[in-house]
């Protein structure tokens, strides 16, 4: 099947600085894909240039198969853009928007936004602009999803959120991609959340692809194993391989996808003794730091 | 579609655009009055003298209103669109983003004609109720440049605040404000009478600047 996303060979540059190093990724149809970075990774660059705000240095992005800087309307008509900080049109009240929007998108299906604007604390002449930050993301999120995309990008859903307005955007974007037909491409520095949102996972580091796999195989075969810090332990990391060791005070951790005989070879190979090692429980957002580092 | 963008804009600009107008008809009525008063106080020939030959414009306070009426409408109809960036909303909706602008822009030109109209009433037919054809032809003459200028200033404003690339800006500000300083600098009757179709032209074409700065913005050329 063609992929909805298809990044190729993307590299950007900020004046001398760079932004994208030859980036390549694709989301493939009926997936939820987390592109993950700490700050600075590349992931608004990214998005900017799959939205044609920005023009690659060089490479370029398929988005349903056509040139994200030469979409047509009917291609746009099928995606859907949640702006960073869920920017919307702060004049206009929740029925004025619907209005205004239901006009340019074929499939518009109101009763998904009346939906979720019924469970908000609003009266249906308040503006949006006099709304509070989780009110407006779910106007923002309401007027998506009315659209029925095929394709939805949500730029850093979580900013600004409250925990439960971030458990409720992401319960209604689970909800929406349940039947499979929606691809979903999201950022958030959040991690928690998507552990079990996303299908995928692409991590960037400094302006490259650390890392893209299946969240589940990521969930699974990455490891964390604990053992008793010693003289010989340091901070180190692999990237290249994905591991890292982890000084701490009283006891160190080496993350990696190793099993645990591997990890005993890895230790062993950094001669450093660890005859208590063991597995540790380890989320996404601890995989996430591993991966990226603190620093 | 299209009625759907002007909607938006109407209902953006409405509150702040109705003030405008208040305001518009209060200065035609001024405008009215001032023109019936020296039409009936003075002999025609007086009015002749002081009008042709030293200078005297009874209508002058209207010489900057338009631009002030156009200035003022572009900042408020780009500036909250250009605040976070908004105007990226805009620009996803599966229009052409050429047609998108020029929506803009032709929502803005509408509702910037209709501040102006009742100025322009009062010039044309007051000015037909009191003074002779040649008198009004000359009157029309000399605001029409700055009607104008109203037009081109609003234009300007939207290219500068559409443009995110400061020396753009700075380049689009320096260019609009020497050119809007021609269409305001004579008085004199038919000055400009062989340059209005220049002027108007020059004001037409000021439309592909706005449009120009949103392509780049919508391609990320302009960072």
């Amino acid at each position: 099947m063609l992929p909805v996303i298809e990044c190729r060979n993307l590299t950007h540059y900020y004046g001398d600085k760079p932004a994208l190093r030859d980036v390549s990724w694709t989301l493939r149809p009926g997936r939820i894909c987390g592109l993950l970075g700490r700050n600075g990774a590349g992931k608004t660059t990214t998005i900017n240039i799959l939205n044609s705000f920005l023009t690659p240095r060089s490479g370029r992005c398929l988005l349903l198969g056509e040139d994200s800087h030469q979409l047509t309307p009917r291609t746009k008509a099928r995606i859907g853009y949640l702006i960073e900080g869920h920017i919307q049109y702060g004049f206009f009240n929740i029925r004025q928007i619907e209005r205004f929007y239901s006009r340019f998108y074929p499939r518009w299906t109101p009763a998904i936004y009346y939906h979720l604007m019924s469970k908000l604390d609003i009266t249906p002449r308040q503006r949006i602009a006099t709304m509070s930050c989780g009110q407006r993301s779910q106007v923002a999120l309401g007027l998506i999803l009315a659209q029925n995309p095929d394709l939805i990008i949500f730029d850093d859903y979580s900013m600004g959120l409250d925990p439960g307005y971030r458990r409720l955007f992401i319960e209604v974007i689970r909800d929406y991609a349940a039947d499979g037909q929606r691809s979903i491409l999201l950022t958030s520095h959040i991690i928690q959340d998507l552990e079990n949102l996303i299908d995928d996972c692409v991590l960037y580091q400094r302006g490259r692809v650390l890392l893209d796999m299946e969240a589940g195989r990521l969930r699974n075969g990455f490891r964390k194993y604990t053992f008793a810090t010693t003289p010989a332990v340091a901070d180190t990391h692999d990237d290249a391989r994905h591991i890292r060791v982890e000084r701490g005070e009283k006891h160190s951790a080496l993350y990696g996808f190793l099993d645990e005989r591997a990890a005993r070879d890895e230790l062993a190979a950094r001669a450093i003794p660890a005859p208590d090692l063991r597995p540790a429980p380890i989320t996404l957002e601890d995989t996430f730091i591993a991966l990226t580092g603190k620093y | 579609m299209s009625r759907a963008l002007l909607y938006k804009e109407w209902i953006k600009l409405r509150l702040w655009w109705t003030l405008m107008l208040a305001a518009s008809i209060a200065f035609a009525l001024f405008l009215f009055f001032k023109l019936r008063y020296i039409a009936n106080a003075n002999e025609a020939v007086t009015v002749w003298n002081a009008w042709i030959f030293k200078g005297w414009l009874f209508f002058r306070p209207f010489q900057y209103a338009p631009l002030v009426f156009g200035v003022t409408l572009g900042f408020l109809q780009f500036l909250p669109e250009m605040q976070a960036r908004r105007i990226r909303l805009a620009l996803h909706l599966p229009l052409g983003e050429t047609r998108v602008i020029a929506l803009h822009l032709a929502a803005g030109a509408l509702l910037l004609a209709l501040v102006l109209l009742p100025a322009a009433l009062v010039f044309s037919l007051g000015g037909a109720l009191w003074f002779p054809g040649e008198w009004q032809g000359n009157l029309l003459r000399v605001v029409t440049p700055w009607i104008l200028a109203g037009g081109g200033a609003y234009l300007a404003v939207a290219a500068i605040l559409l443009e995110t690339n400061w020396r753009h800006r700075v380049f689009y500000l320096l260019l609009t404000a020497g050119a809007l300083r021609l269409f305001l600098l004579e008085t004199a009757c038919d000055t400009y009478a062989r340059i209005l179709p220049a002027l108007a032209l020059w004001v037409l074409a000021l439309t592909l600047v706005p449009l120009f700065s949103s392509h780049r913005f919508r391609k990320g050329l302009a960072r």
